[in-house]
């Protein structure tokens, strides 16, 4: 479709750079998996990952004025399509999708240190709440970053970035806030009920749960956010003024 | 007396043809630029010249051949050289008439002048 | 045709910089003209469909450019005095954007780029301002939209390549198209202005072709004051004035300047 044509130039960094630096952080991780110290590693090679992830969209921001951008003869409907297949598909796959081959082709050589290895196989990491809730956690930042790109009228790169990162702190805010609170109401309720401190491996199970409890309340929050976000991005799309 | 020095250009289009067939440039009988051509030579808007073209038309100066565009008619220069005496007598000579008076100069003053214009003198300075 | 009805706009601040503006505006090049902030960035934005007006409404054949239907947008092209296009050279713009306009004429663009000095391949962002400012130029001509709107097209422009530009517009404007400059420098193009609008403090004074202009006044220079001008301004030994036609034999061409001085001093032409 010539709309893809149109954006592909922009596009074109991000289809490469994308997969390089994922498939990257692969090789690192998979090369210091054996050592206790890839948590900070893959700390960091996440928080990475995730920002990439969340500025996904800045690659529509044109550094000039978008007049060529607003005028241009083409339904709205596509071009919301297409920026928001782009975001919320097309972007995570890039990162996805590389990773997932190496994994495929070289699982089998991985080296995993026992510590870590111990960590991984405890079940509570992974409850499938806890994924959905990361999915959608993910998502907010990203809409935001898309309805600042198009919807800014000046210094368009710099303050997306900013209001997303604003918007994933927001996020980690709340996420600690109801974190410190399910734990303070667990500790209060383990008091009253004159509950002997567990092991913390229990201890963190007990929170686990508690916090797949309330982290339905907390996906819908961000979903409805997200949503509302992305209709907003739509608005903008559709009647921008410079 | 109005003195009108704005001569619009349409006008000055016209006296650029006079001069482009006088001089042979447009050769008698022979094929005019297009209006097109010629506003964009002179950068120029389209009915500007149309409007120079029309008035070399009414004058005879030029014909249209249907399809092939405009061409400059066999007496093309006998014409200009009566229009361009035309306009002397009725632009130039009032004018200069006008100044004359204004001026206090008559025609003994400028007699001499018209008949030696080599030695361009004003008759105060000897 | 370019209809504007009843056109306002108004700042976010609250200031109009747009006020009931109404006109007809048909096929020719129209210069527009106006003081510093009279609005007339403002109203090719609205023309263009990059601004929604707060009332009234533009047209481009019948339906309202702020709609921004594919249909309209591809009839207009807007280059303003600062733009910068989201591609790295001309020869890219042509393959990803000039494929919605159907008009576009690549070899109209060739043309164009060949009579600035360029190819087409340079990159944008290493060209002067000058230089930049001509191939947007060169490639927005070559559009062909019907309407073609700039503001200060000149702007930046040595004087050889105003002259070019000046042919340029002659040779690839055609008389379907309504080209609207918007320019402080009056002298530049005014041979090829067919039509006029006026635009001062928001509201547009007058909006309408030289021949029709020429068909209600005459504008003439004479070295004594003529009588009962409808304006009229002494500069240096002559004077310059607007009269009703007929009263004078012969009318120059139209006097932008005076036209808007005239018109700004409450003069009903």
């Amino acid at each position: 479709m010539s709309l893809i044509n149109y954006y592909m130039p922009r596009l074109k960094r991000q289809l490469i750079f994308y997969p390089v630096i994922a498939v990257l952080f692969y090789f690192l991780m998979f090369f210091t998996l054996r050592w206790e110290g890839v948590i900070l590693i893959s700390a960091i090679a996440s928080n990475i990952l995730n920002v990439m992830l969340y500025l996904g969209a800045l690659i529509f921001a044109s550094r000039g004025g978008m007049e060529i951008d607003t005028t241009l003869p083409v339904d709205w409907r596509k071009k919301a399509t297409l920026i928001l297949v782009h975001t919320f598909i097309i972007v995570p796959l890039l990162i996805a999708l590389p990773v997932a081959v190496c994994y495929l082709l070289t699982s089998q050589w991985i080296v995993i240190n026992p510590f870590i290895k111990g960590i991984l196989q405890q079940e509570w990491l992974l409850p499938l709440p806890f994924i959905i809730m990361s999915i959608a956690t993910t998502m907010l930042p990203m809409a935001v970053c898309l309805y600042c790109v198009v919807s800014l009228k000046s210094n368009r790169v710099i303050m997306s970035i900013v209001w997303t990162i604003v918007a994933a702190f927001a996020e980690s805010i709340v996420g600690g806030i109801y974190g410190a609170y399910a734990a303070f109401k667990q500790g209060i309720e383990d008091g009253l009920n004159g509950v002997e401190p567990q092991s913390s491996s229990e201890l963190a199970k007990d929170l686990m749960a508690e916090i797949s409890n309330g982290s339905t309340a907390i996906t819908v929050i961000f979903v409805i956010c997200t949503i509302f976000v992305i209709v907003m991005a739509c608005r903008a799309i559709k009647t921008r003024q410079i | 007396m109005d003195f009108n020095e704005n001569k619009p250009i349409y006008k000055q289009i016209v006296d650029l043809c006079y001069a482009r067939i006088i001089s042979d440039v447009w050769h008698t009988d022979g094929r005019v630029p297009s209006i097109k051509e010629l506003s964009v030579e002179l950068a120029v808007n389209n009915r500007t010249v149309l409007k120079a073209f029309e008035e070399l038309q009414s004058q005879g100066i030029i014909y249209p051949k249907r399809g092939l565009g405009y061409y400059v008619s066999a007496d093309a220069p006998g014409l200009i050289l009566e229009a361009r005496r035309a306009e002397f007598f009725r632009d130039i000579i009032p004018d200069l008439r006008e100044r004359m008076r204004l001026l206090g100069i008559t025609l003994a003053d400028i007699a001499p002048h018209l008949q030696q214009p080599q030695q361009l003198q004003s008759p105060d300075i000897k | 045709m370019i209809i504007l009805n009843n056109l306002t706009y108004v700042y976010r601040k609250g200031a109009e910089a747009l006020s009931n503006a109404s006109a007809s505006i048909g096929g020719g090049i129209y210069l527009l003209l106006g003081e510093n902030g009279a609005g007339k960035t403002t109203l090719l934005h609205v023309i263009a469909g990059l601004l929604h007006p707060a009332g009234g409404e533009c047209l481009i054949d019948g339906a309202p450019t702020s709609g921004r239907k594919p249909e309209i947008m591809r009839r207009v092209f807007f280059l303003g005095d600062n733009m910068s296009f989201p591609f790295v050279s001309i020869e890219e713009m042509t393959r990803c954007h000039a494929v919605f306009y159907p008009t576009f004429d690549a070899e109209m663009l060739n043309r164009n780029l060949q009579r600035f000095g360029m190819t087409g391949e340079e990159r944008l962002d290493k060209l002067s301002l000058g230089n930049r400012h001509k191939a947007q130029l060169a490639y927005a001509l070559a559009l062909r939209t019907e309407v073609l709107l700039f503001d200060e097209p000149a702007n930046g422009l040595d004087i050889p390549s105003r002259q070019q530009l000046q042919t340029m517009i002659a040779e690839c404007v055609e008389p379907r198209q309504t080209v609207i400059i918007s320019t402080h420098i009056v002298s530049d193009l005014r041979n090829l202005y067919d039509g006029v609008l006026v635009l001062s403090r928001g509201k547009l004074l007058l909006a309408d072709t030289t021949d029709s202009l020429l068909g209600r006044v005459s504008f003439t220079v004479t070295t004594v004051p003529p009588v009962s001008p409808l304006y009229m301004e002494r500069r240096l030994n002559s004077f310059h004035a607007i009269l009703p036609a007929g009263d004078s034999d012969e009318s120059g061409d139209v006097d932008y300047e005076l036209l808007f001085n005239a018109l700004r001093n409450n003069v009903k032409l």
